[in-house]
């Protein structure tokens, strides 16, 4: 190794470990110290460092009451630590929201079950990516009623955010890729079966979803079964759910409890239950420590279904991971 | 393993001597330095003196502070140590990077998540300009290219005043 002119300066393995503990504005702002710093700021090993170092955070999505207008817009209010709120973003007409992977969502617009417009969604790093809308489902697709479903994850092999959507009973599946930036359709076997019930006629309709190391999970209603799309094969497998008398007719769906899918009507984080109590007052419960603490937001409750309005929580971490679609060239290699 | 276990269970309390680069000399409980990845590996080997060439007394002496505070962890002096923590953390900017390099150099894992943490947290809100400073780090960016960069990222340079400190 050559010899650093600057021979006080201190080391860059160690600088790194500093870093890597910084919210990513500061991260951003830090980029003008130097070249050496930029560079690492934008290095790969620091992005993955630096998001294993993020502690969770809490993205709230609030929609305006139908009435508002006619196309309500959804503030996203970001909750740190001291639950303060920052760096607000606001996205018209947003109606689904799935994350986070890596920090980022996936979001889309839909008008009369229509799909109108999707993109990816870093909310740390500002950056947007709208994505190609995938092909539209053709005649015949609403047989049995079968309604839209899609999924958002990492194919941990390659690194690559794909987005999987498709129609309940409609054979063709579409998988879009960051990397390949297309959308690629195919035929999924023996799909449909996950989706009737005994009683031949009725659709199995999809609840909760969520990702977890590589797939993406529905649960289903009926026999409470668990169908996943794997990122890295492109294939999807039902899986047995729990036993149904074991299941809350009222259940909303999947859940992540430290490295587990849980069935249950809530959301969660760092081992805590997001809940809703009866003042429409949000309220975390840690079920390690067994505390519960106020987060200090009111609404009329969390509801899924968007034309009603309402609010939802998810948990994130800050992230560096970029979603452009190409990297503005570098200033000065 | 099986050995150095029951060795322990006589009762009579291993010493082990640490050298800083000055050339002074530490005597401490085995119990105590084992904390320290690097010397466990030592200890494994059947040193009982460890030079420690990249570690001068200054620092070694608050590193020493350090391990022996974190040897009477327990369930019930939580906060004892959280205070010890917030106190250890208050130095220089250049005495704490001697401590990391030094944590580091020691395979410390607490101290060195304990170190980057507050360090992260004392530049958080620094100007660039003060970290540069605080780093050592010349400019090497033309004003072109600095404004290109500061571009990237307008929102990050944004929203109040930056401290200019260097403490």
């Amino acid at each position: 190794m050559a010899a650093s002119d600057d021979c006080r300066a201190f080391p860059e393995d160690l600088t790194k470990e500093i870093l890597v503990r910084l919210p990513v504005k500061s991260l951003f702002r830090f980029k003008c110290a130097c070249k050496k710093w930029y560079a690492l700021i934008k290095s790969h090993s620091f992005i993955q460092q630096h998001l294993n170092c993020s502690k969770n955070k809490l993205l709230i999505y609030d929609y305006g009451a139908p009435d508002d207008d006619e196309s309500p817009p959804i503030s996203l209010t970001i909750l740190d630590d001291q639950n303060e709120e920052n760096n607000p973003q606001r996205f018209r007409g947003m109606t689904n929201l799935i994350g986070s992977m890596d920090g980022l969502f996936y979001l889309e617009c839909e008008i009369d079950r229509e799909l109108i417009s999707c993109a990816l969604w870093n909310p740390a790093t500002t950056e947007v990516r709208a994505i190609p809308l995938p092909p539209p489902k053709i005649d015949g697709s609403t047989y049995y009623g079968g309604g839209r479903e899609f999924g958002f994850g990492l194919d941990p092999l390659t690194n690559d955010y794909k987005v999987v959507h498709f129609y309940t009973l409609y054979f063709d599946t579409a998988v879009y890729s960051c990397s390949r930036d297309s959308w690629r359709i195919f035929r999924p076997k023996n799909f449909y079966k996950s989706f009737l019930s005994e009683r031949k006629d009725v659709t199995r309709r999809t609840y909760g979803t969520l990702y977890l190391n590589g797939a993406y999970y529905w649960l289903l209603t009926g026999k409470w079964n668990i169908l996943s799309f794997d990122f890295g094969s492109e294939v999807f497998e039902e899986i047995g759910g729990p036993d149904v008398h074991s299941v809350n007719s009222r259940v909303y769906g999947l859940i992540l409890l430290d490295d587990s899918i849980a069935v249950l009507n809530t959301s969660c984080y760092d081992s805590s239950l997001i809940l809703v109590t009866r003042a429409s007052r949000l309220v975390s419960y840690n079920v390690r420590m067994k505390k519960t603490m106020h987060l200090g937001f009111r609404h009329l409750g969390l509801r899924r279904v968007p034309e009603c309005g309402g609010c939802g929580v998810h948990c994130y971490k800050e992230s560096l991971v970029t979603i452009k679609r190409r990297e503005v060239a570098d200033i000065f290699d | 393993m099986a050995s150095s276990s029951s060795s322990s269970k006589t009762g009579l309390k291993k010493m082990l001597t640490l050298k800083s680069s000055d050339g002074d000399e530490f005597e401490l409980e085995e119990s105590i330095v084992i904390q320290c990845q690097t010397i466990k590996h030592m200890v494994e080997d059947g040193f009982s003196l460890i030079p420690l060439q990249n570690v001068d007394t200054k620092t070694l002496t608050k590193i020493i502070e350090y391990m022996k505070k974190h040897a009477e962890k327990t369930e019930s002096n939580k906060e004892e140590i959280k205070n010890f923590n917030k106190e250890f953390v208050k130095g220089s900017f250049d005495d704490q990077f001697e401590l990391v390099s030094a944590a580091n150099y020691l395979h410390i894992n607490g101290l060195m998540d304990l170190l980057c943490q507050s360090i992260a947290d004392r530049i958080n809100n620094k100007s660039v300009r003060a970290v540069r400073e605080i780093f050592n780090i010349s400019n090497d960016y033309t004003p072109d290219e600095e404004e290109k960069v500061r571009d990237e990222h307008k929102w990050a340079h944004e929203g109040g005043e930056f401290d200019e400190s260097l403490d």
